[in-house]
C-alpha cells in the first residue's frame, strides 16, 4: 500500500515535469510568443516564480545559522535538508530565469563576459554563482560528514560555511535581488525602500514554512522524525515573529498606497482590490490566519502548525505575484492602454514543471543520502 | 665598498625614476588623447515636436516602420491618444511618442551586458550580439518605447502558403522583388543594426542613427507632412531645435525622474494637461 502511494506520488509528478518539459519546447519553438507577456507588461509569472523560490533557497541558510550560531542542536536534523532544499530551489529559480530571457545561453556569459557595472542584474547574477557554489560545497561537505561524522575539520567548515551562508543570502543574493525591483523609479510601485525588508523576511518565513511541511511529510509519509517538540516550538516561535513582521509590511504597504495619495498608489490599490483581488486576499488574509493559528493553543499541534505552513507558502507565493505584475499593469503614462497580464498555459506548464523537478530532486537527494532523524541526535 | 654602494642606490633610484616617467607616460598617453577628443564638442543629438503642428496622420510611424523594417506589431515611434467628456463637450489628446534618448538612460544604466549604449551623438542605441533578452531596460524605461521580438520577425512574410489559391505566397512574391525576408526591406539600415533584427531581443528607436550619420534626418523628421518634427544638436546654438525650445515652453515626460529626456514637446493645447 505504501509503495502503491509512493508510485503513483513520483507518477503524478514525473507526468507534471513532462508536461512542463512539452511548455519548454513549445517557448523554444514558437517563441516568447506563447508567454503572456507585453511590450507593457515585459515581467510575467517566470520572475514571480523566480522571486519566491530564490526567497526560499536563502531563507533556509537560517536553519544552519541557528544550529551552529546558537548551538541548537534539535534542529541539526534538519539542516542537511534545509542545505538541500536550498541549492535546489535555487538550481530552480535560475531555471526560471533562463526561461524567461530570451538568449539563455548568452545569459550564462553574465557577469563574466558580458557586464555592466551599473547594472543591479550583475551584481544578482554575480551572487548567484557565488551562492551555488557555496551551497553547493556546504552539501558536499554535509554528505561527507554522513559517512566520516567523527571528522573534526570537516566539522569545522561546515559550521564556518553555515554561518557566512545567511549573512551571504540575505545580504549579498537577497539585497541585489530587492534592489533589481526598488532601484526602478519608473514603477513607482516598486521604487520603495521598504521593498528590500519585506522581500527578506518574505524568503525567511516561506522557506522555514516549506521546512515544516517537508518535516511533517517525512513523519507521516517516511515514518522518520525530523523535528521533534523542542525544534517545533522554537519553529513556531520564529514563525510567529516573522509572519507578524511580514503583515506589519503588508498593512503598512497599504496605508501608504492609500494615504500617499499619488496616483500610481491609488491605482496600485485599485488594482489589488479589483483584477488582483483573490490573490491580494490569499496574501493578507492567508498571512493572518496562519499566524492567529499559530498564535492559538492549537498551534502547538503539528497538524495545524503544517496548514499554517501550507497558507503561508501561498500567501508568500501570492505576495510575489501580486509585486510583480501590480508593479507593471499601472499604466506608465497617461493615455497609455491598460494591459493586463494574462497568465498563458504554456507559463502554467512550464512553473508547475518547474516546481515537479525541485520536488523529485529533493526527494531523489534526500532517498540517495539518508538524513539522520531527530531521535538520533538526541 | 661604499662608493659601490652608493652607485648601487644611485643606479637603482634611476632605474625606479625612468620606470615611474614610463608608467605615468603610458598612462597619460590616453588621457591626452581623451582630453584632444573631449576638446570636439560632442553633438546632443535632440527633437521638438510642434503639438499644435502635429495633425496626428501617422506618417511617422509609417515612415519609421519601413526606413526600419520594423516588425508586425512593434513600433518605434507610437502615440499616446485620449479622448475625454461626452459630446459636445469632448477632448481629444494626441502625443506622439518615441524613444526619448534620455541623457540620463536608466535602459543603458540597468542592461546587464552593456548592449544599450550611448554613441557619441548622444543616441541611445542597442547592440543585438549582447542582448540576453531580459526586458530589464522595458521594465526601467519610463516611456514604454522599448519592445521585444517575442517570436520571429515577420512571421507572414516568411510562409510558402499563398493566402488565396492561384495566387503567389508571401515567400514568392518577396523572391520576386528581391526582398529580404520583405518585400519592401531597405538594406541601408542594415549598416549600424541588423537590417531585420532577431527573435529574443530588443529594439527600438535608433533615432535613424544610419541616416543621421550621413548628414540626414530621421525618416520620421523627413516624411512629416505639417513639419511638426524638427531634429537638430542641442549644443548648436544656430540649430533650429535650440531656437524653438528657447522661444517656447517646451515640457519632457516624466521630468521629475531625472533621465533628462532629449524628445521635446512645444505648443502644447493644454499646458496644464500633459504626461509631466
Amino acid at each position: 500500500m505504501k509503495n502503491t502511494k509512493k508510485t503513483i506520488w513520483y507518477t503524478l509528478l514525473i507526468i507534471i515535469f513532462i508536461i512542463g518539459l512539452v511548455g519548454v519546447i513549445n517557448q523554444i519553438v514558437q517563441g516568447h510568443v506563447v508567454t503572456g507577456i507585453s511590450k507593457e507588461i515585459p515581467w510575467g509569472v517566470y520572475v514571480a516564480a523566480f522571486t519566491f523560490f530564490i526567497g526560499i533557497s536563502t531563507g533556509s541558510t537560517l536553519i544552519g545559522f541557528i544550529i551552529h550560531v546558537f548551538n541548537i542542536k534539535d534542529l541539526k536534523p534538519l539542516e542537511f535538508r534545509a542545505v538541500a532544499l536550498s541549492l535546489i530551489t535555487l538550481i530552480g529559480a535560475v531555471f526560471f530565469v533562463m526561461l524567461d530571457v530570451g538568449n539563455p545561453i548568452r545569459m550564462m556569459k553574465v557577469p563574466f563576459l558580458l557586464r555592466n557595472t551599473t547594472s543591479v542584474f550583475f551584481y544578482s547574477s554575480l551572487s548567484y554563482y557565488a551562492f551555488i557554489a557555496l551551497m553547493l560545497f556546504l552539501f558536499l561537505a554535509l554528505a561527507k560528514l554522513k559517512k566520516d561524522p567523527e571528522n573534526e575539520k570537516l566539522q569545522k567548515r561546515i559550521r564556518f560555511m553555515s554561518i557566512i551562508a545567511f549573512p551571504i543570502a540575505m545580504v549579498i543574493v537577497l539585497v541585489p535581488d530587492g534592489a533589481l525591483f526598488s532601484f526602478v523609479k519608473a514603477r513607482e510601485f516598486w521604487n520603495r525602500p521598504l521593498i528590500l525588508p519585506h522581500f527578506a523576511n518574505a524568503a525567511l518565513v516561506s522557506a522555514l514554512a516549506v521546512i515544516v511541511i517537508i518535516g511533517y511529510i517525512s513523519k507521516k509519509i517516511q515514518n522518520v522524525e525530523i523535528i521533534n517538540e523542542s525544534a517545533r516550538k522554537l519553529l513556531r516561535t520564529l514563525l510567529i515573529f516573522l509572519v507578524s513582521g511580514v503583515l506589519f509590511l503588508d498593512l503598512f504597504d497599504i496605508l501608504v498606497l492609500n494615504y500617499s495619495e499619488k496616483p500610481e498608489g491609488l491605482e496600485a490599490w485599485h488594482l489589488l482590490t479589483t483584477s488582483h483581488l483573490y490573490f491580494f486576499i490569499l496574501n493578507i488574509f492567508g498571512l493572518f490566519i496562519a499566524l492567529l493559528l499559530l498564535l492559538s493553543k492549537l498551534g502547538r499541534q503539528f497538524s495545524v502548525m503544517v496548514i499554517a505552513s501550507i497558507l503561508i507558502v501561498f500567501a508568500i507565493s501570492a505576495y510575489r505575484y501580486n509585486l510583480i505584475i501590480v508593479g507593471q499593469e499601472i499604466p506608465l503614462l497617461e493615455g497609455i492602454e491598460v494591459l493586463k497580464y494574462k497568465i498563458t498555459l504554456t507559463e502554467v506548464a512550464i512553473s508547475a514543471g518547474i516546481t515537479s523537478f525541485i520536488i523529485l530532486a529533493y526527494q531523489i537527494i534526500m532517498s540517495m543520502f539518508k538524513s539522520p532523524t531527530a531521535s538520533i541526535t538526541n | 665598498m661604499e662608493k659601490n654602494k652608493d652607485k648601487n642606490v644611485e643606479k637603482r633610484r634611476g632605474f625606479l625614476n625612468k620606470a615611474l616617467i614610463g608608467t605615468a607616460a603610458l598612462f597619460s598617453i590616453p588621457a591626452l588623447s581623451s582630453t584632444v577628443e573631449e576638446k570636439k564638442e560632442k553633438r546632443r543629438l535632440a527633437m521638438a515636436i510642434d503639438l499644435q503642428k502635429c495633425t496626428a496622420c501617422g506618417a511617422c510611424t509609417i515612415a519609421c516602420k519601413t526606413e526600419n523594417n520594423v516588425q508586425e506589431g512593434i513600433l518605434w515611434a507610437n502615440k499616446i491618444s485620449k479622448t475625454e467628456g461626452v459630446f459636445p463637450n469632448v477632448r481629444y489628446d494626441y502625443l506622439p511618442t518615441l524613444c526619448n534618448h534620455c541623457e540620463n538612460a536608466p535602459c543603458v544604466k540597468v542592461c546587464p551586458t552593456q548592449a544599450m549604449y550611448k554613441n557619441d551623438d548622444g543616441i541611445t542605441m542597442h547592440d543585438t550580439d549582447k542582448c540576453v533578452g531580459c526586458r530589464y531596460c522595458m521594465v526601467a524605461c519610463p516611456y514604454n518605447v522599448i519592445s521585444f521580438n517575442g517570436e520571429k520577425t515577420h512571421k507572414r512574410w516568411r510562409d510558402d502558403k499563398p493566402i488565396m489559391a492561384g495566387t503567389a505566397s508571401p515567400i514568392e512574391l518577396n523572391t520576386k522583388v528581391g526582398g529580404n525576408v520583405i518585400p519592401y526591406y531597405n538594406p541601408e539600415r542594415n549598416e549600424t543594426l541588423p537590417g531585420i533584427r532577431p527573435k529574443n531581443v530588443v529594439e527600438k528607436c535608433t533615432l535613424c542613427d544610419h541616416l543621421v550619420k550621413e548628414g540626414e534626418e530621421p525618416r520620421c523628421v523627413q516624411r512629416c507632412p505639417s513639419k511638426a518634427r524638427i531634429f537638430g544638436d542641442l549644443n548648436d546654438s544656430e540649430s533650429q531645435v535650440v531656437k524653438l525650445l528657447g522661444k517656447y515652453t517646451p515640457f519632457r515626460l516624466k521630468e521629475h525622474l531625472g533621465t533628462l529626456p532629449k524628445v521635446f514637446y512645444i505648443r502644447n493645447y493644454n499646458p496644464g494637461k500633459s504626461n509631466k
